[in-house]
């Protein structure tokens, strides 16, 4: 069933989101060759702390961090650890909060140093593919309209969209209906209605769209030939008349 | 965070060959990742999931992965995955 938020709902979709927003913008200024993927979860959660949120990873479904830090063929989910970032790598960062019994979730890319132009067009067209798909966001219109947009927008450049891994509805959870891929068919899917709260987040493949789990602790999540992935993902709410982003 | 989508996301084992120490050469699965620089690593023959052997992330190389969830894995299950992947 897909949620339709009541107005003081979204109020508070907005809140949370907002934090998710300044944790993203926050993080960045800290990114550098030499840092570890740790290092980078301890600030993300002390800033949720400060913020009067709770990081909402923490403890999902046994994630043991506050923030997925996913360094290059790494799609999504990656675990923080001692692992030291290094020039010329790109890393994503998923943040998600609760706040006032309401999620936030967003994600970037930032390039560590100096990054080759092949990888800094993957972190362009992962971006702006989400704005391609948020056109088609209104209510009225399909689910299967953003996810064609965002999937045509990727292949035109020479990239691939993950299937395996999706966006959702979000709200007093962290995943609730409706998943939301990433590539589909024009007109298909659900109807959107004005009030429903979705996290859209492309990821996209330099490679391939296959994407492995790392069995040894069931999240890693990685491209399966090993070529860079990116990610960017925002917290929006459907209007009448297209769609607010609550995490920018 | 990212959902999974409801249908097949496969589980797969990361391979790794030693490169330094007793078991040079030798080819494993990775079990287990402990404090990010030691892993704990299986074949299925001499480290079994019984007994696995701890090695330094540093003294081994990524040798590909193979469709095998390590963890439910017998250690029969272990030796024919390494050698279907050593054969492809």
């Amino acid at each position: 069933m897909i949620v339709v938020r009541r107005a003081d709902e979204i109020e508070k979709m907005r809140a949370a989101n907002r934090i998710v927003g300044d944790a993203l913008r926050n993080i960045e200024q800290y990114i550098r060759p030499g840092v570890t993927t740790l290092e980078l979860n301890s600030i993300i959660e002390d800033f949720i702390l400060s913020a009067g949120a709770v990081p909402s990873f923490k403890g999902y479904g046994g994630f043991p961090a506050a923030s997925c830090i996913s360094v290059d063929e790494v799609v999504v989910h990656g675990i923080p650890s001692l692992r030291v970032l290094k020039e010329g790598e790109i890393v994503s960062i998923d943040v998600g909060t609760v706040f006032r019994g309401y999620n936030g979730d967003g994600a970037r890319t930032f390039a560590v140093g100096s990054i080759s132009p092949e990888k800094q067009r993957l972190i362009d067209v992962t971006r702006e593919s989400f704005f391609e798909g948020l056109k088609y966001i209104k209510a009225g219109r399909r689910l299967g309209d953003y996810s064609h947009a965002v999937q045509a927008y990727v292949e035109s450049h020479g990239f691939s969209v993950v299937r395996a891994m999706v966006g959702h509805g979000i709200g007093r959870a962290m995943h609730e209906d409706p998943e939301v891929p990433n590539y589909g068919r024009a007109g298909s899917g659900p109807m959107l209605r004005a009030g429903n709260c979705l996290a859209l987040e492309p990821m996209v493949n330099m490679g391939g769209f296959s994407v492995i789990i790392d069995s040894h602790d069931g999240w890693t999540c990685r491209a399966a030939d090993g070529n860079p992935s990116a990610h960017y993902e925002n917290t929006v709410v459907v209007t009448d008349t297209g769609a607010e982003i609550l995490t920018l | 965070m990212t959902a999974r989508k409801k249908a097949q996301v496969k589980m797969e084992s990361i391979i790794v060959v030693s490169r330094k120490g007793h078991d040079a050469g030798r080819r494993y699965l990775v079990a287990a990742e402990i404090g990010g620089d030691f892993i704990l690593l299986v074949d299925g023959r001499y480290r079994t999931v019984e007994k696995p052997k701890l090695k330094r992330l540093k003294h081994v190389k990524y040798a590909g992965t193979c469709a095998l969830d390590v963890k439910s894995a017998t250690d029969a299950d272990i030796r024919k995955a390494l050698a279907a992947a050593q054969n492809k």
